[in-house]
């Protein structure tokens, strides 16, 4: 009987190490859960954030690497690595601050830890492939994680309704993300998307046009997919009601690590798709333009400040869009810089949170009153990434909006440069009422007691010095940000028609 | 020459900074006040003299290098880069700012030495030595800086420091006068860094670049065509000057500052700090030679500062008044010096009067430590005798500073005389010349009379008021127990320097090896021979008028206050008192800053409060209408979130299809 012969492709370890890394330390921590039941969980969360600093170890070895491997379903060059790293880091501050948080809002389950590294892997596996299909199955990884992950407290209303709601819609997205995927597959014949650009100069110069419908319709759809992810306007709804209900340490970590995937995907969908930019440049100007005013407008009104730094996440996310709008690698740069600065902003905000909604559950703005007095520290932490949050000088927020802002004014897209200043304006206006109320108010009624344990505070020392240091010296971050950013150069010049 | 040094001049103030700042509290309280302060001082005299060492390796090394080979960049790192726009943390060594680096940390590493004897029996040691040695920090980054930008941090440290020391006392609350000098010296600080900053921005605009050696190189070409902006970044760039070094219009800061401890008018507010303004003229006199109006302007003003201060340090009684008065007198010196096109002859005043001047302050602070602080010179005389050393010292620094050869402070007043004298400036150049030579007069009047009346004459220390201050003296002052002077450091110190002005001033026999070690750097390149005028014409004359002004000044002065002041004089009655009172400047600047300032101020808030806060407000609770009404969109159920998001698809698609026919 004559064998079947199976073309085996090349396999390059190295490119893979990262993510092996995560995924075999999810395993062991899985496996000393099950074996070990007694092994205190911070043993657990000490195991992840090893995995996690091997990958981040592997990854700085492939910096300046650029590898396709197994059958270029796997990409790893510059953008990947310093996406990699940014959610591998995210992971990690927000593995430092978990195990007393679940502690203490009686969350004693060790799959916690496994769970997040499977995230994780889903979101590397995510920034590391031109593969439609691969991403797909990152993105599912991810999402199904981040759908247990939200009900993990298992006894609460609020937790259940966040994973029930985030699953629905989650599944409903994915239907159109997975759609647009087909589509795009029936217009161009392959599923790595660094072929669309071609299908589409091909479409345009033949005598007799086929009309790229389908490449059209793959694109938005893809867009719509990737849309809910990154939480743009029109495609939010479901965020504050997932963040405010999901267990802080997850909303910290969804919002950053999530984030940062699905705009690792935009950004690289985005940069294959240059000739179409006619088609998707207007729409994600409007996403972009939306989301930041809806974002922050409604964020201005809320009374809890869970619910207040989820909308201001979707403003975020607006910001983030300028940098793919400008569609230059200026404006790339830009948004990987700002990913770097958001998730440092939002882990630490979430993570101050984290502390005041154990006590009692309650993260109304009303229970910041007067936190100076309580907990100097935490004031003073949060108030340095609420400055950062709103881009004050001089921390990192600041530099990250300029550079966006210097990004979209070098594209000529003006008016959202207009609209991006606009909107730090009235985002500045809730974030410093915040940050007025940590310090004018006294305390309210309810004096909790506060104490930030230590990995607590090694997070938030880590999320303030890195915002200041990025404030006082962003070269070198806006550098590696530039030279993560040349790789879409090189495919935004090679495609412009 | 081993450039790279030049962090550790750096490091070692700053390291002794975060030694102080964040370990002496604790230091005091575990090993008790003594010995705490005796650590404390230990190391911030340590660092201080420390980095002395390495300037003076480095200057040895230099020294050691061929004449064009002196100037050497140092680049630590990038700090900002943004666009075209690069500024790194660069340091330039060269004559210029190691001559700098030398006194500040030569003469400030004395003046710490001294200050532990002197702030003995304060309390807050830790925090006085924190505040001294980022002091330090922050003059050398001053100086050391080859951009604006990083010489703005300096300049802003050092302005940050003054203000904390000025404010030393704030505890005492009966002594507001500590917190309100600090709050003047600030305040009108900020007026002429509001100058500097923007002639920051109009030289990048000009030249595209903020590094002190390409603007010096390029300041001919650039500037030369377009007279308007040269002058306009020259008069603001002398605005900030005048601002940190005391000159007129924003001189009236300097005088109130003197509320701070000695040592820190010793250090700051008149051996360093305020020459921070001479050596930003020096460092970029290329920016000042392409416009020569500024020049005169600077001149003029220099000229102008020099002879009004110094008829007010004549109306003096407290004894660091004067010297406050001097100081600002002799830094206008200096800015006429540079106005003239000599800038290294400002630089060499700056140098001789680091000296002679940190000399006289330290030997006034001596003699406040043995009467109680006592400052006013009314209720001195007579210290001569039990104050011997102080005594000796002190007329050194008065013969310096009078101007009597070979001491170091002839030296440089007369180059600077004859520079003046020599110089066309159009045909002003006499007439400041002579404005300068009755100044010297003056100088050696009233530094006599301060003499006179401190050390001379009969003692009426015993006839002070009773006097608080901060200490509690176990022995109030009589005649059976005299003042006597305390602490080797200080007396140590002061031998040290009145050495140190002596010996410099037999270094130096003219005025021809400062210039030649500064030939590189604080020479006019761009002004021509004719411009400058020939020194060589003058000199004899010059030599002669300033000799016999300085010697008449002397004689004068203590034949006129060996027996004490007139009655009419010490209640400071008719011109007396107008002089004292800075002939009404600051009370006119007091009227015009708080009460027609704060009149402007008032009207703008009612402004803002009515018309502006309107508007704003009005956008505020649209703005936030909005956000409430789109709030109810968020109803909370899948289904309304699913629908929006199929609205949103829909919308997508179609827009897509649109664009993409």
């Amino acid at each position: 009987m004559e064998t079947i012969s199976f073309p085996v492709p090349e396999i390059q370890f190295s490119a893979l190490m990262p993510l092996l890394m995560v995924v075999g330390a999810a395993l062991l921590v899985l496996l000393v859960e099950l074996f070990f039941p007694r092994v205190p969980h911070t043993a657990l969360s000490g195991l992840g954030v090893l995995g996690l600093g091997a990958s981040a170890y592997f990854l700085m070895l492939l910096w300046r690497n650029d590898i396709a491997t197994f059958a270029d379903m796997l990409r790893s060059d510059n953008l990947s690595v310093m996406f990699s790293l940014i959610i591998v880091g995210a992971t990690a501050l927000t593995m430092l601050f978990s195990e007393d948080y679940l502690q203490a809002r009686g969350i004693r389950l060790g799959e916690f830890y496994p769970l997040l590294l499977f995230a994780t892997a889903g979101a590397l596996i995510m920034v590391s492939s031109t593969d439609l299909i691969v991403i797909f199955l990152g993105l599912e990884v991810l999402s199904l994680s981040l759908y247990v992950l939200c009900g993990l407290a298992r006894t609460e209303l609020r937790s259940e309704e966040s994973a029930l709601k985030y699953f629905l819609l989650g599944a409903f997205a994915s239907a159109f993300l997975l759609y647009g995927i087909a589509l795009v597959y029936g217009a161009v014949g392959n599923v790595d998307m660094t072929y669309i650009a071609s299908a589409w100069n091909n479409a345009q110069a033949s005598n007799n046009p086929v009309t790229p419908a389908l490449l059209i319709a793959g694109a938005a759809l893809m867009i719509v997919g990737l849309g809910f992810k990154a939480a743009l306007v029109p495609f939010h709804m479901w965020t504050p009601d997932v963040y405010q209900g999901a267990p802080t340490v997850v909303t910290a970590y969804m919002a950053a690590v999530s984030k940062v995937a699905a705009f690792a995907v935009l950004a690289r969908l985005i940069g294959s798709m240059m000739p179409l930019q006619e088609v998707w440049g207007p729409v994600l100007w409007w996403l972009s333009a939306l989301s930041m005013t809806i974002g922050n407008l409604v964020a201005m009104v809320q009374r809890d400040a869970k619910r207040m730094l989820a909308y201001s996440s979707i403003a975020h996310a607006g910001y983030l869009v300028i940098g793919i709008v400008s569609a230059n690698a200026a404006g790339v740069a830009a948004m990987v810089f700002y990913l770097v600065v958001y998730s440092l902003m939002t882990i630490g905000a979430f993570g101050v949170l984290s502390l005041m909604s154990r006590a009692g559950d309650n993260t109304s703005i009303s229970a910041l009153q007067g936190l100076w007095k309580r907990h100097p520290f935490l004031a003073i932490v949060m108030a340095v990434l609420l400055f950062s949050l709103a881009g004050v000088p001089p921390t990192a927020g600041f530099w990250g909006k300029w550079y966006l802002f210097l990004g979209a004014v070098q594209a000529n897209q003006i008016a959202l440069a207009v609209i991006l200043a606009v909107n730090s304006v009235i985002g500045a206006y809730y974030y410093l009422r915040l940050t007025l109320t940590l310090y004018a108010d006294a305390p309210g009624e309810e004096q909790l007691a506060l104490r930030a344990p230590a990995g607590m505070v090694a997070c938030l020392l880590i999320c303030v010095v890195g915002l200041i240091g990025l404030g006082l010296m962003p070269t070198p971050i806006a550098d590696w940000s530039r030279e993560a950013a040349q790789v879409m150069e090189s495919w935004l010049t090679a495609m412009k028609p | 020459m081993e450039v790279s040094l030049v962090q550790f001049i750096l490091l070692l103030p700053l390291i002794g900074f975060l030694f102080h700042a964040f370990l002496g509290g604790a230091i005091v309280r575990a090993l008790g006040a003594k010995q705490g302060k005796w650590i404390i001082g230990l190391v911030a005299s340590g660092a201080a003299l420390g980095a002395f060492g390495v300037s003076a390796q480095l200057f040895s090394q230099m020294m050691a290098q061929e004449e064009s080979n002196r100037s050497a960049v140092f680049t630590l790192g990038s700090w900002i880069q943004v666009g075209s726009l690069s500024i790194p943390f660069e340091f330039i060594v060269d004559p210029l700012s190691l001559m700098m680096c030398l006194i500040i940390t030569g003469i400030g590493g004395l003046i710490h030495v001294y200050a532990t004897g002197y702030m003995a029996e304060e309390e807050d040691y830790p925090r006085f030595f924190t505040y001294f040695n980022l002091f330090l920090f922050f003059m050398l980054t001053l100086v050391l800086a080859n951009n604006f930008p990083l010489m703005f941090i300096g300049w802003e440290g050092v302005g940050l420091c003054s203000y904390l020391l000025i404010g030393f006392f704030y505890r005492n609350k009966e002594w507001k006068v500590n917190t309100d000098a600090a709050n003047k010296a600030f305040i009108v600080n900020r007026i002429g860094d509001f100058g500097f900053i923007l002639a920051m921005m109009m030289i990048f605009a000009v030249f595209g670049t903020l590094s002190f050696s390409e603007v010096g190189q390029q300041a001919a070409t650039l500037l030369s065509a377009n007279s308007g902006i040269a002058i306009a970044i020259a008069l603001l760039l002398f605005l900030a000057a005048a601002g940190k070094s005391a000159q007129l219009p924003l001189y009236f800061w300097l005088p109130d500052a003197m509320a701070g401890p000695t040592p820190v008018s010793a250090l700051i507010h008149a051996a360093t700090m305020v020459t921070a303004g001479v050596y930003l003229v020096a460092r970029v006199h290329p920016l000042f030679e392409v416009a020569p109006a500024a020049m005169t302007v600077m001149a003029v003003t220099g000229a102008f500062t020099a002879i009004f201060a110094a008829t007010i340090a004549v109306a003096q009684t407290d004894i660091k008044k004067v010297l406050a008065y001097s100081t600002v007198s002799q830094l206008g010196y200096m800015f006429l010096a540079c106005g003239v096109g000599a800038f290294w002859v400002g630089m060499f005043h700056v140098a001789t009067h680091a000296f002679f001047k940190a000399l006289l302050f330290l030997g006034a602070g001596s003699v406040l430590i043995a009467l109680h602080h006592q400052q006013d010179m009314r209720f001195m005389g007579g210290l001569s005798k039990p104050m011997r050393i102080t005594f000796f010292t002190m007329v050194v620094g008065l013969l310096a500073i009078a101007g009597i050869p070979p001491l170091s402070g002839f030296w440089s007043k007369e180059a600077i005389l004859i520079y003046t004298a020599a110089s066309p400036l159009n045909g002003m150049g006499q007439v400041l010349f002579f404005v300068g030579a009755a100044t010297a007069f003056l100088t050696a009047l009233y530094m006599a009379r301060m003499v006179a009346l401190t050390f001379l004459g009969k003692p009426r220390w015993d006839q002070a008021p009773p006097h608080e201050d901060d200490h509690h003296h176990a022995q109030p002052i009589d005649e059976s127990h005299p003042p006597k002077e305390r602490y080797w450091v200080v007396l140590g110190t002061l031998v040290v320097l009145a050495i140190g002005s002596i010996v410099f001033g037999f270094v130096l026999p003219s005025e021809h090896a400062f210039h030649d070690y500064l030939k590189s750097t604080a020479e006019a390149t761009i002004l021509s021979k004719e411009q400058l005028g020939d020194p060589d014409s003058v000199r004899r004359m010059v030599t002669f008028v300033a000799l016999f002004a300085g010697i008449l000044g002397l004689f004068w002065g203590f034949a006129q206050y060996i027996k004490g002041l007139s009655k009419r004089e010490a209640e400071l009655q008719g011109v007396w008192g107008w002089a004292n009172r800075q002939w009404g400047y600051d009370g006119a600047m007091r009227w015009l800053g708080v009460g027609l300032g704060g009149f402007i101020a008032r009207f703008c808030y009612l402004i803002i409060e009515t018309i502006i806060d309107g508007i704003v407000n009005s956008i505020g609770s649209i703005t936030g209408g909005v956000g409430a009404a789109l709030r109810y969109w968020q109803t909370g159920y899948v289904r309304t979130y699913a629908f929006t998001m199929l609205i949103g698809v829909a919308v997508v698609l179609l827009t897509a299809f649109l664009l993409g026919r």
